[in-house]
Formats: C-alpha cells, sequence, structure tokens
C-alpha cells in the first residue's frame, strides 16, 4: 500500500515554486490536448497515484467521493443530450418520445467527467505544493505591488471571516442572534453586524496601515526578498517537464488522442492513444520519478 | 552622552478636547538608555511617545517641537525615520502583515530597498539571535500571542533602529510570555545598546530593567529620575501608589527607609538575605464562603475547532453559588472557548454544561442573558451602538428593565462612564470599553457573571476600582468564573483558582493555596517570600518583623 509523504520533505514541495508553477501550467494544458477515452482513463489513475503519494489515501477518496457526483452528472446531461449517433446500447419510449442510450454518448460524457475531475485533483495538488505563500511569491517576481496586495486583502478577508464569525457569537449577549427569529430579523441583524464588523475592520486596516508607514512601507523602492533558491535539481525537473509537454503538444498537432466529433467515440482504444497514454502518463507521474531520484541520491 | 531624542515645550490638544493633553514638557533621551514612561489611563503616555516617531504623531493643535538627534521630526525622511525608530503596540495581531514569519521579517527590508542577499544575512542573524530560527516558516496565524509580539519586535529590529518605542507591549501576554519578551528587551538593550522607550502599566517585571523612570501626572512630568527614588513620588499620590510594584510595597509598608529600594524579586532576596529580614504572616486564614449548591456544573465538555486537536478535552467544572472562580493559563490554553461554552455562546462537540440543571446553550438568549452575563477579552465586538448610552439604553431594553433610564444612569455613575456617554464606544480607549463592557454585564444583576481578561488595558488604579465593584456584586450573591492572566489581581479579589493546562482545569483549589503552592504562575509577593512566608501572596499578608542589622536601615 502507497504511503503518504510527509509533504515538507519531498522534492516536489522543496522544488523552486516557479518550476512547481510551470510543471501545474504545463499539466493542465496537457489534460486538455486529449479527450480519448483511454488516454482520460490513464490520466486519471497517473494523477490519483500521483495525488496519494502527496495528499494521502483519506484526503484523495474524499476528494473522489466529492468528484464523484459531478462525474455522474455530467455522463448523465451527455446521455439525455447526444442522441444521434450509434451504436445504440438501449432505448425506450415514454409519451411519444424516445430515448437513445448510444455508446459515443456515453463515453464522451465519461471523458468530459473524468477531464473535469482530473483538472479538480490537480488544483487539489496544486494547493499543497503551492501554497498561497508560494503562489504570491511567484506573481511577485513578476509585479511586487501586486503580490503585496494579494498577501494584504488576503489577510483582510481571513480577519473578516474570523470577526464574524467571533462577532455572530459575541452579538448574543445582547440578544442579536443570527440563527434565530424570522427570516426578515436575521436578515436585518445581518446587516447591523456586518456594519459593525466594517467599521471595526475599517479601524484596524487603518492602524495596520500605520504600522506599516511606521516601518518604512513607501520610503523607498521596494526590492523583494527571493526566500526560494533555485538549484540545478530545479533545472533537471523543469526540463524534463518541459520536453515531456513539447513532445505532448507535438503528438496533438498530430491528432494523437483527439477526436473532432462525438461520433468516432465508438471504441476505448484509438489510433495512436498508446503514444497518448504514456506521454501523459509520464508527464503526471514525472514528480514521482524525481521524487524516486531524490530519495536514491540519499546518501 | 549622545542625545537622540529631544522634547522642547511640547503641548498638545486633541480636536475634540478642551484641554491639552499634554502641557509644556521638556526631555532628553540619550543613546543607550531604557526609559520607562508611567501614568494612569489618560495621562497623555501614549500621545507623548507616538510624538517621538512621525509616521504616528498625532492630529490635533501641537505647540513646542521635538528633535531626533537633533533634527526636527517633520524634517526627517520616511527612510531615516524608519531606520532611526522602531515602534511595536500593544495588539500584536494588528501589526504584521505578510503571512509567514520570514516573511514578515524581510518585509522591513524589503520596504527600505535592501538587496535581497543583505534581507538574506540579517534574517539569518537575527533569527538565531532571538531564537525565531525555528518559527521562520511558521504560518503568522499559528503563533501564540508571545511569539507573535517576538515576530513584532523582529521585524523593527532588524532595520536596526536606534531607539524602539513600545506602547505597552505586554499587555495582553499571559506572565510567561511577558518575562520572556522583557528578558529578550533586555538582552536587545544590553547587549546591542539600543535605546528602549517604553509605557507600561504594570511595572512589576519592567521596572528592574529600566535606567530611568518618567512619571506623568497633571498633563506634565511629576518625575524623571532613578526608578527606585521615583517609587517613593508614586506612593504619596492617592492614584499612582496602585502603580509601585508589590516587591517594593513590603519594604515601604514599614515606616523605615531603605536606600536602594528593591524593584524586583533577585533584589528584594537579596536585601532579605544581606540584612536577614524576617516577615510574619498576618494575611487572613477564613476560608471562603460559598454556596452548597452548583450554579453551574460542566461534565465531559469537549470541544475541537477543527475537528483535529481537542481544545478542550473531557473537563469537568462544578461551580457552587457565590463562588469566585479564576482561570490562569498560557495564551492559546483555551480559557476563552471554554468560557464562551459555558456562557452558552457555543456548544460543544460532546458534553453538557448545566446552568441550574438545564443544558446551557439551550435556554432561550433572551432569557439567557437575564441571568448570564458575559464579558468578552474583546468588548468591541459586543458594541454596535452610536453612543455609550444609547449602548446601555439598547441592554436596558433587551433585559427589559423595569426603570431603564434610571438603571442605566445609576450603572453610568457607578462605573464613573458620565463624561463617555455621548462619545462613541469605538472611539473610546480600550480601558474605557472595558469598563462599559462591564456596565453592559451589570445592567441585569446577574446570578452568573463571566468575565474573560477583565483587567486588560486597565491602569492598577482602576483595576483597584473594578475589583472594589466586582468584589461588592461577588458578596451581593453573584457568583464570578473569570479567566486572567492577571496574577496579582487574580491573588487579590477570587475564591478559588485552577489552572488550565492541556484541555482541561487542574484542581480547583483555594486562592491562598494555589498561588502558594505555585512556582511560576504567582505572584512576586510569593516569589519573594515563599522560603519565609510560602502562604504569602499579597503585600498586605506579610509585615517585617525583625530590625535587621545592617547599618543601610535607618
Amino acid at each position: 500500500m502507497m504511503n503518504k509523504l510527509p509533504i515538507r520533505m519531498t522534492f516536489f514541495y522543496q522544488a523552486h515554486p516557479v518550476v512547481a508553477a510551470i510543471y501545474f501550467l504545463e499539466v493542465i494544458i496537457a489534460l486538455l490536448l486529449f479527450n480519448h477515452p483511454a488516454v482520460a482513463i490513464f490520466g486519471f489513475v497517473g494523477l490519483t497515484v500521483t495525488s496519494i503519494l502527496y495528499l494521502g489515501s483519506t484526503a484523495v477518496w474524499r476528494q473522489f467521493k466529492m468528484s464523484l457526483f459531478l462525474f455522474i452528472t455530467i455522463v448523465l446531461f451527455n446521455c439525455l443530450l447526444n442522441q444521434r449517433f450509434g451504436p445504440i446500447l438501449w432505448q425506450f419510449s415514454v409519451a411519444g418520445a424516445t430515448f437513445k442510450l448510444t455508446a459515443p454518448a456515453l463515453l464522451y460524457g465519461a471523458v468530459m467527467g473524468l477531464m473535469l475531475v482530473q483538472m479538480l485533483m490537480a488544483f487539489g495538488l496544486l494547493n499543497v505544493i503551492l501554497p498561497p505563500n508560494k503562489l504570491v511569491y511567484v506573481f511577485s517576481s513578476v509585479t511586487p505591488r501586486i503580490g503585496l496586495l494579494v498577501v494584504i486583502s488576503a489577510n483582510l478577508v481571513k480577519a473578516f471571516v474570523r470577526n464574524f464569525h467571533q462577532l455572530s457569537m459575541l452579538q448574543k449577549t445582547r440578544n442579536v442572534d443570527l440563527t434565530k427569529g424570522s427570516l426578515l430579523s436575521r436578515i436585518k441583524s445581518g446587516g447591523h453586524l456586518l456594519q459593525i464588523l466594517l467599521e471595526d475592520s475599517l479601524a484596524s486596516g487603518m492602524e495596520t496601515a500605520r504600522l506599516m508607514d511606521a516601518r518604512g512601507f513607501g520610503a523607498a523602492k521596494r526590492t523583494h526578498y527571493h526566500t526560494y533558491r533555485w538549484h540545478p535539481t530545479d533545472w533537471a525537473f523543469l526540463c524534463s517537464a518541459t520536453v515531456l509537454f513539447s513532445v505532448i503538444v507535438i503528438a496533438r498537432l498530430n491528432q494523437i488522442g483527439w477526436s473532432g466529433s462525438v461520433a468516432q467515440y465508438t471504441n476505448f482504444w484509438m489510433n495512436g492513444d498508446i503514444l497518448g497514454v504514456t506521454l501523459l502518463m509520464g508527464m503526471l507521474i514525472l514528480p514521482m520519478i524525481a521524487e524516486g531520484v531524490y530519495h536514491l541520491c540519499t546518501n | 552622552m549622545h542625545e537622540l531624542i529631544r522634547v522642547d515645550h511640547l503641548t498638545f490638544k486633541y480636536p475634540v478636547q478642551k484641554s491639552p493633553v499634554i502641557s509644556d514638557i521638556n526631555l532628553k533621551i540619550s543613546q543607550g538608555q531604557f526609559v520607562v514612561i508611567a501614568g494612569a489611563t489618560g495621562s497623555g503616555k501614549t500621545t507623548l511617545m507616538n510624538h517621538f516617531k512621525k509616521e504616528l504623531t498625532p492630529n490635533g493643535h501641537r505647540q513646542g517641537q521635538v528633535l531626533i538627534n537633533q533634527k526636527p521630526i517633520n524634517e526627517l525622511s520616511k527612510l531615516e525615520s524608519a531606520k532611526t525608530i522602531g515602534y511595536v503596540g500593544q495588539d500584536p495581531t494588528v501589526q504584521p502583515i505578510m503571512s509567514t514569519v520570514i516573511d514578515e521579517l524581510a518585509f522591513s527590508l524589503e520596504n527600505v530597498g535592501e538587496p535581497s542577499a543583505e534581507i538574506e544575512r540579517r534574517i539569518a542573524e537575527l533569527a538565531n539571535y532571538l531564537g525565531l530560527d525555528q518559527l521562520l516558516h511558521k504560518s503568522i496565524d499559528a503563533l501564540s500571542g508571545g511569539q507573535l509580539q517576538l515576530v513584532n519586535l523582529a521585524s523593527v529590529l532588524i532595520l536596526r533602529p536606534k531607539v524602539i518605542l513600545l506602547d505597552e507591549p505586554a499587555a495582553q501576554l499571559d506572565p510567561l510570555s511577558t518575562q520572556h519578551f522583557f528578558e529578550v528587551l533586555n538582552r536587545v538593550h544590553e547587549e546591542l545598546g539600543i535605546t528602549i522607550v517604553l509605557t507600561e502599566h504594570n511595572l512589576d517585571g519592567v521596572l528592574s530593567l529600566a535606567d530611568r523612570l518618567i512619571l506623568l501626572q497633571n498633563q506634565g512630568i511629576s518625575f524623571d529620575g532613578r526608578p527606585r527614588n521615583g517609587l517613593e513620588t508614586m506612593t504619596a499620590d492617592p492614584k499612582l501608589k496602585y502603580f509601585v510594584p508589590q516587591v517594593s510595597q513590603v519594604f515601604l509598608k514599614k515606616d523605615r527607609h531603605f536606600p536602594d529600594l528593591p524593584i524586583s524579586v533577585a533584589e528584594g532576596q537579596r536585601l532579605i538575605s544581606n540584612q536577614q529580614l524576617k516577615f510574619t504572616y498576618v494575611g487572613t486564614s477564613t476560608s471562603a464562603s460559598v454556596g452548597e449548591t452548583n450554579v453551574l456544573a460542566a461534565k465531559n465538555l469537549t470541544f475541537s475547532f477543527d475537528r483535529q486537536s481537542n481544545v478542550i478535552d473531557h473537563l469537568d467544572l462544578n461551580l457552587p453559588s457565590g463562588d469566585w472562580l479564576s482561570i490562569v493559563g498560557k495564551n492559546g490554553s483555551g480559557k476563552s472557548t471554554l468560557l464562551s461554552i459555558l456562557a452558552g455562546l457555543r456548544i460543544p462537540q460532546h458534553g453538557k454544561a448545566r446552568f441550574h440543571k438545564k443544558l446551557v446553550w439551550k435556554i432561550p438568549n433572551a432569557g439567557r442573558i437575564k441571568a448570564i452575563s458575559f464579558l468578552s477579552q474583546t468588548p468591541s465586538l459586543q458594541f454596535g451602538e452610536e453612543t455609550v448610552e444609547k449602548e446601555l439604553m439598547r441592554q436596558a431594553e433587551a433585559l427589559q428593565l423595569e426603570f431603564p433610564d434610571k438603571q442605566v444612569k445609576m450603572m453610568v455613575d457607578r462605573l464613573h462612564l458620565s463624561s463617555l456617554v455621548d462619545q462613541s464606544p469605538f472611539d473610546i480607549s480600550g480601558g474605557q470599553q472595558q469598563l462599559l463592557g462591564v456596565a453592559l454585564a451589570l445592567l441585569v444583576d446577574p446570578e452568573l457573571l463571566i468575565l474573560d481578561e477583565p483587567t486588560k488595558g486597565l491602569d492598577p488604579y482602576t483595576k483597584r476600582f473594578l475589583g472594589q465593584i466586582l468584589k461588592d456584586v461577588n458578596e451581593s450573591g453573584t457568583t464570578i468564573l473569570m479567566a486572567s492572566h492577571d496574577m496579582k489581581f487574580s491573588a487579590e479579589y477570587s475564591k478559588h483558582c485552577a489552572f488550565m493546562f492541556d484541555g482541561h482545569l487542574n484542581t480547583v483549589l483555594p486562592t491562598r493555596s494555589f498561588f502558594g503552592n505555585n512556582f511560576f504562575f504567582t505572584t512576586p509577593i510569593n516569589r519573594l517570600l515563599r522560603n519565609q512566608v510560602p502562604m504569602a501572596i499579597l503585600p498586605n499578608d506579610v509585615n517585617l518583623a525583625s530590625e535587621g542589622t545592617s547599618k543601610h536601615v535607618s
């Protein structure tokens, strides 16, 4: 059984944030470049294995349960809306209207559902490997002011939410209870609390701004502290990912793993899928391979 | 010594006030001094200190001038100001900007345009010096109050300022975090030679570190000199006598004069040992009178915020009627969470808390606030009206009081709030907000009064005033449950105490036994005299018995 790695000790987590960000960008594009069932299924398997390694099976199972509903909904809607092509797997008539369950509709729906689930899984992994502070770091290199603005805004929102919980709890001592009474009275109370909160947040924001000022904010042209070091292994990982991604793009340009019409969805395996599966799997399990190499290099 | 700050005939008046807060202040602070500015609430300590930093200078009518390094403060560039004068405020949560400690430390240096390599060098050096190296990648939200205040100090210190201004930096910290913070501050002063200017109400821990005390009274400076000399001035004043450190009070009680009056536990113990002084116990030994029935009974309470670890863990508590129980413990130990559960404001995942056999969180809100009053450690979150008077009137209506106008007026008089009735509750000082919170809580004459850090932001005189009010309330039958970092206040007023640790309450003990048997969480008097008089916890508990042998005693 595969166990979750201690996240901070992994190669992937320790990789330079810019490298990780480029890798995720390539993965997300690569996932969108193929729409064949076999590639989608193997892509899902590859992402599941990688996610278990970094997030643990419990988190992946939780995510899977949440995604399952989305997947089934997409498949159902596709089957309902795609009635044109064959072969027909099953059909029935109600009040003169005939419903046909076709193989292309089922397969295409499953692929679309899987692609969406894959996106969610990729973002779930991104969230762990690139937490907000690392993401801000990536953006800060491009536009430091926006980076700082994002951090300050995120902190303000966090404080706002925290204070709202505190406020709604403490205002019960003043007989203001958001969980009791008619809808109108709850809306009125909620509005009143929001007003208090806004005033409080504004006052606290002003104080923070004053203290920022006291620490020289705006005194000189701001520099940017590079918290993360760029290592040779970052180059190796980035080059491997980019080479794989480039081959994926070339394959896609040659129509590997891609069909333009639902009518073509009659088989699980289609022309050239083996190459598409190999490339996408390679891309998705690249962090695992890097992890293996990293551990092999342990003294 | 090099003159760093000079204040010439400074007078300042806030726009809304009729008379100046400070008037004709003249002052010189030299490089390397450790200055404590003390005074009652409203004496102008913070106003004066804020004049030492251009960015913090308050708006209002000003006369006179402040010079930093012989340069008028207004002529100081923003860069010079940031690199010369650092500032740490009272509330540790307001200062941080970034989400991790390392980014927070870098923030100041990024502002002044230091290159990345230099930023790293300074962070590495400072983090190791202050012992923050293990916290560097921690989220700011995950730090305790004490750690956060250290990070705030570090983020100012990293700019290598000539002087650091601190406005009651330990007001929101528990005793051990306070002690650690002042130890670090002392190192910064002693080892780096950085000038420290600090305002503080609680002089017990900090006065022994200072080489200069400035007392503010009646808009001016009433004393400026060596701290131990200032204590006599303070003792003679009806308000400031409560500011005198408890260790010093023990030696000031008799009609005797000690030329080197001790102001710390270590100094006191040295004096006792050198002069073989003997103390006798004169404290009361009567057991605290409490009722036989429980007002509140909690069994097996368990609460978790994240469902990963329990903040409250299988906690049991029985609170007899008429009791005054103080809960002490470190920042983040779960005291506030426990109080909010016992006040019926939060529902725990497991266990029951019953107020007269009724589940406390199931009592309808309108009925519950008539029997249980709650004062939060952030009273402003309990406010919501435009003026202090309207705030009290709304509570009187919510409580359906028989004579709301009259009862509000009585409460205003009782808590000395009459000068504030037309002011916004959000604009008054922290200490005044605290008193307004108490007024709201006492409007109803509750059966159970729950107080979360009631002395936060109060000066010793106001604490005494509040203590007496709460004592009267308790004696008239109200049961009090209180969480506090204030060991002296808890020792003086509560009947029982308990320590919050690992999610539950350690054995509830009578106050004297509790502090008498504690080693760290106890009063300065107990620390000073535990070898001679183990049960002494307050200055009035002991009398100096022997005349001593030293020629210095007159």
